[in-house]
């Protein structure tokens, strides 16, 4: 079953977050941009009549046992060991650090799996995400190896991301029971939140290593997804882009209750937030209401995994504490 | 002697040549400009201020009796501390880059030269790459993050390196300067690129590497501006002071010699005070494109080639352009923030090349 180690804390630094940055480049890869806004609407895993179809809506063709699988992404690393069949796992990419037991397996590259030695490994079958460049997925479909796409830009499509992995490689049973889990941790959550008198006007802080200007989330992003259910209320929820760079003014005018640093991986503390010059007046920095996310919740945020559950109701709890007691 | 001196006062280059009272009317337009450029700049902004509130806090800035306010706390903190250095900011930048431009264009005798030409705009960018990767994001001196500040020391040190190697003799051959400059500049952009490629930190934080190559005024607060300002003003008063020998250069290396001008000196100044301004532009406002070439030969265009003029005339249109520009990068997708450093080239290069062919192929630079 689900293999949960103990403490994945001291592991590489937030590494997930490379969504994000990837995501927040879209503007200037015109070209994947499109790909992946097509991919955002497609329904996940679906089985169809030929075969079974993975969250881009690829159709792929399985032949066979999956016995040796290859993860592209840290987010599908952790479905797989999460649906028991981690022991099939012959090759992860350079981010993926959890559970641990996923460090020690051959690591094929960072953002560019290294495609030699991902081909050397002969995989039944190559686990992607909507992170995974297009060309790389081509490529390997040249080189006759099947790529599956497990991914979703919604907290709440991560259960059938899981369930059409666990399809594509016959662990349909154990998928389903954590998709089932998942989903109910969710709908506790919302629950509980939906109790809530007030939603919190909150600012996700991605990156303000130039603190006139700092990088935010805003809809059609995971995270702006996350603090929604989380019962909150994004400060850029009118942002015309997922990833925007925004100018200090607007935070200022917006005035957020509450902050998510979610740079804290990177040494952001709120002791840092209250020392920049300007931000003083804000309601957050007044009321000291700040959440410097640890590079563990980091990663659990920014991978729509089976850990999901687990960052939504972190973020919850600080956006409505008295409600979780 | 006096025929080489009326020489050095207009060269023979292209359209018109203007003096006196018309050069002062055409400064105090361009001055007139920043004020207007200035006053909209600080007025608009993605966040709607009314402009009585504009003139209530400029009335008790003045040492007059104060007036109650009647406005919001933060719409003062974004006007006063927000909006004011920023514009001034963009003003010094747009300031500094096209008196550099103009300078290095009068060395070099070459069109294509800008405030980056020899080696600074890499040299910069490795700066900052290294500045990303080196220490915590919240380290801060005179204002100054560690970015802006390796940015400062990469563009100044480049052009350093550049100026040594081209140098034989004690002479500074201009091509050699051109060339080492382009050899400097690659090498830096490749270890830039090298660094970004090997280092998982620097690929988790590249769109805030990437936005400040591609440009944009940044400052928070007054304290970079106190630090940055007045070294820029001396800056760009000793620049105004080499007009004469950027004059003479018109004639060519042994021309400008035989009417008493030091080259290699002249070079050596240039070179200092115009990469200094670069560099402290690249502080405040990473790698803007297109102002530091586009903007001294617009001004050329209008008013001719007496860099006595040119220089005042192009910092004054300098700083119009990037407050405007800067204007529309922080309102046009707001409440986006878009790199400054793509409306300079979008706005600017049609409206230079309107200028262009309103010279009618008399542009002989």
């Amino acid at each position: 079953m689900c293999c949960v180690p103990a403490d994945p804390r001291g592991l590489s630094v937030s590494s997930g977050r490379i969504r994000f940055w990837l995501g927040a480049c879209l503007p200037l890869v015109a070209a994947l941009g499109l790909i992946v806004a097509a991919c955002n609407s497609r329904e996940s895993a679906t089985s169809s009549l030929d075969g079974l179809v993975d969250s881009a809506g690829r159709e792929i063709q399985l032949s066979g046992d999956v016995q040796r699988i290859v993860s592209l992404a840290p987010s599908a690393t952790e479905i797989l060991f999460a649906i028991g069949a981690g022991n099939l796992v012959v090759g992860v990419d350079d981010f993926s650090n959890y559970p641990p037991e996923a460090e020690v397996i051959e690591n094929i590259g960072s953002l560019t799996p290294d495609i030699e030695r991902l081909v050397a490994l002969a995989p039944d079958l190559v686990v992607a995400a909507f992170i995974t460049s297009p060309d790389d997925i081509e490529k390997l479909d040249e080189a006759g190896i099947t790529v599956w796409v497990a991914d979703s830009n919604e907290v709440r499509g991560v259960a059938d991301a899981i369930r059409g992995l666990g399809a594509a490689i016959g662990h349909t049973s154990e998928a389903e029971q954590v998709a089932k889990e998942l989903e109910a941790h969710i709908d506790r959550v919302v629950d509980t939140v939906s109790r809530a008198s007030s939603r919190p006007r909150v600012f996700h802080e991605l990156d303000a290593s130039d603190p006139s200007k700092p990088f935010t989330v805003g809809p059609g992003s995971f995270v702006d997804d996350l603090l929604t259910l989380a019962g909150g209320e994004n400060v850029f929820g009118d942002s015309p882009t997922p990833y925007p760079q925004v100018g200090f003014e607007e935070v200022l005018a917006r005035n957020p209750e509450a902050i998510v640093l979610g740079d804290a991986p990177f040494g952001t503390t709120a002791e840092s937030v209250r020392s920049r010059i300007g931000w003083e007046v804000i309601g957050a920095v007044q009321g000291d209401w700040m959440l410097e996310v640890s590079s563990e919740l980091g990663d659990k945020m920014a991978r729509p995994g089976p850990r999901i559950g687990d960052a939504l109701e972190a973020v919850a709890r600080f956006l409505h504490p008295g409600l979780f007691e | 002697m006096n025929e080489q001196l009326d020489g050095l006062a207009a060269p023979e280059v292209g359209v018109p040549r203007w003096r006196g009272p018309r050069a002062l009317v055409v400064l105090g337009i361009l001055a007139v400009a920043v004020l207007v450029a200035s006053a909209v700049g600080v007025w608009r902004g993605s966040v709607g201020i009314h402009p009585a509130t504009l003139l209530g806090l400029f009335w008790n800035a003045l040492p007059l009796p104060d007036v109650e306010p009647w406005w919001i706390a933060t719409d003062e903190q974004i006007l006063l501390q927000i909006r004011l250095p920023r514009v001034l900011a963009a003003a010094g930048v747009g300031a500094s880059l096209s008196i550099a431009g103009v300078m290095f264009q009068g060395l070099l005798r070459n069109p294509l030269a800008d405030p980056f030409v020899i080696g600074s705009s890499g040299g910069a960018a490795l700066g900052a790459a290294a500045g990303t990767l080196l220490l915590g994001m919240e380290f801060t001196a005179m204002g100054f993050g560690i970015i802006p500040l390796l940015g400062f020391l990469g563009s100044f040190s480049a052009v350093w390196i550049v100026f040594l190697l081209s140098r034989h003799h004690g002479r500074a051959s201009i091509s050699g300067l051109i060339l080492a400059g382009f050899a400097i500049g690659s090498v830096a952009g490749a270890l830039n690129a090298l660094l970004v490629l090997l280092s998982d930190q620097l690929q988790l934080r590249i769109l805030q590497t990437l936005t400040w190559i591609l440009g944009g005024v940044s400052v928070n607060g007054w304290t970079p501006l106190a630090t940055v300002m007045p070294v820029m003003l001396v800056a760009g008063i000793t620049g105004l002071l080499l007009t004469a020998r950027l004059n003479a250069m018109v004639l060519g290396e042994r021309g400008a010699a035989r009417v008493g001008v030091d080259i290699e000196r002249t070079k050596l100044l240039v070179i200092v005070v115009a990469s200094l301004l670069t560099a402290l532009a690249v502080s405040l406002s990473g790698l803007i494109a297109f102002v530091g070439l586009l903007v001294p030969h617009a001004v050329r265009l209008v008013i001719g080639p007496n860099n006595r003029l040119l220089l005042p005339a192009a910092a004054l249109a300098g700083a119009t352009y990037l407050i405007l520009m800067d204007l529309l990068a922080r309102t046009v997708l707001a409440p986006i923030e878009l790199p400054v450093g793509i409306f300079t080239a979008i706005v600017g290069a049609p409206f230079f090349i309107v200028l262009l062919r309103r010279a009618r192929g008399d542009y002989e630079f």
